[in-house]
């Protein structure tokens, strides 16, 4: 399973990396949407985890982009919201089905991942 | 007809809405970074237990993350709590650069996220008004979200207060894009109530790149 991390705090993607290798799960992190774009073109990721709100490419945003050119990416979202309810209403998105409010707890993300990973190999 | 009040009561529940989501999206960033910090510190207690030897690095950055994001959050929060205490009073004595300073820490993010930078000058003067600080604070942050989108390729937005004769002047220069929006539309509907509550006037000033706001030093003159 190879994680791409994706959220402009940069001190949070660094130590959920970090977290996630000391778990053996290979996780890059960017604070970019385009440098999200631009590691993609050269690595393959099972999962993209965005932040919602970041400048100028929002999580949302770059679902769309990264879509593209990676028809197999799936996406997780994280977003500041006060619930994952709220973040529904809020979004507009109708192809991501997995959300997790910050601050995440990261066995949550890593069922989440787990989940995404078995739903792929059973498609 | 829609009342100034009404006008006024709209727009400072705008104001207070878009400030307080801003401000708990950024606390909830906080709360995350100090979040994964303790769980890795907790990680690293797990692996020391289990006989994996552990740089005191590791534990020393983590820790020193988890105080960096508790000074933010209480920036953040003495920031919210001053917003809020503006309230108590309808009029009083107002520094109105510090209400400008004020203004600046509570909308950093906002401005991060529009990739505009905000400029201040941090030792000027006090120019102090009577007037109502929840109400100036309100126009202020219209006029910066104005200025924000007037900011240009430069992407930069400098304001400050100062006294020019009988009044005191809010400026914000630098306003490179100012020539490509449209003055006609602004100050809006709200902006203009605002303005006859302070008893403050507006110029747009398209060739300095500026926008001024006169108040009186006291309220009604």
């Amino acid at each position: 399973m190879k994680i791409l991390l994706v959220d402009d705090e940069k001190e949070l993607v660094s130590t959920l990396a970090e977290r996630l290798s000391l778990r053996n799960i290979e996780a890059d992190w960017v604070t970019t949407g385009e440098a999200a774009i631009k590691n993609t073109e050269t690595k393959i990721y099972d999962i993209a985890v965005l932040d919602v709100k970041m400048p100028k490419i929002g999580g949302i945003e770059l679902k769309k982009k990264l879509e593209e050119k990676n028809p197999g990416l799936k996406y997780i979202f994280i977003t500041g919201h006060g619930s994952e309810d709220d973040f529904k209403a809020a979004s507009s998105e109708k192809g991501a089905e997995y959300y997790l409010v910050k601050p995440v707890n990261i066995d949550d993300l890593i069922i989440k991942m787990k989940e995404i990973c078995f739903k792929k190999e059973q498609a | 007809m829609i009342s100034k009040t009404d006008v006024n009561v709209d727009t400072a529940l705008k104001f207070f809405g878009n400030m307080t989501a801003s401000i708990s999206h950024e606390v909830k960033n906080v709360l995350a970074i100090i979040n994964e910090n303790a769980g890795l510190l907790g990680d690293l207690c797990v692996m020391a237990e289990k006989g994996h030897p552990i740089d005191p690095a590791r534990i020393k950055t983590a820790s020193q993350k988890i105080i960096k994001q508790v000074q933010r959050g209480d920036t953040i929060i003495k920031n919210l709590n001053k917003f809020a205490h503006s309230i108590d009073e309808p009029d009083c004595d107002v520094n109105i650069n510090e209400i400008l300073f004020l203004i600046l820490g509570l909308s950093e993010r906002t401005a991060v996220m529009r990739g505009v930078k905000l400029e201040i000058d941090e030792k000027a003067e006090p120019v102090v008004v009577t007037t109502n600080p929840f109400l100036l604070e309100t126009l202020v942050w219209f006029f910066l979200d104005y200025a924000m989108c007037a900011a240009g390729k430069e992407k930069t937005v400098c304001f400050n207060a100062e006294k020019k004769q009988d009044k005191a002047v809010i400026v914000f220069s630098k306003l490179k894009g100012l020539p490509g929006l449209q003055p006609d539309n602004f100050p809006g509907e709200r902006e203009k109530a605002l303005l006859a509550t302070l008893s403050a006037e507006a110029t747009i000033d398209v060739a300095e790149e500026k926008i001024n706001i006169f108040i009186g030093f006291h309220k009604g003159i």
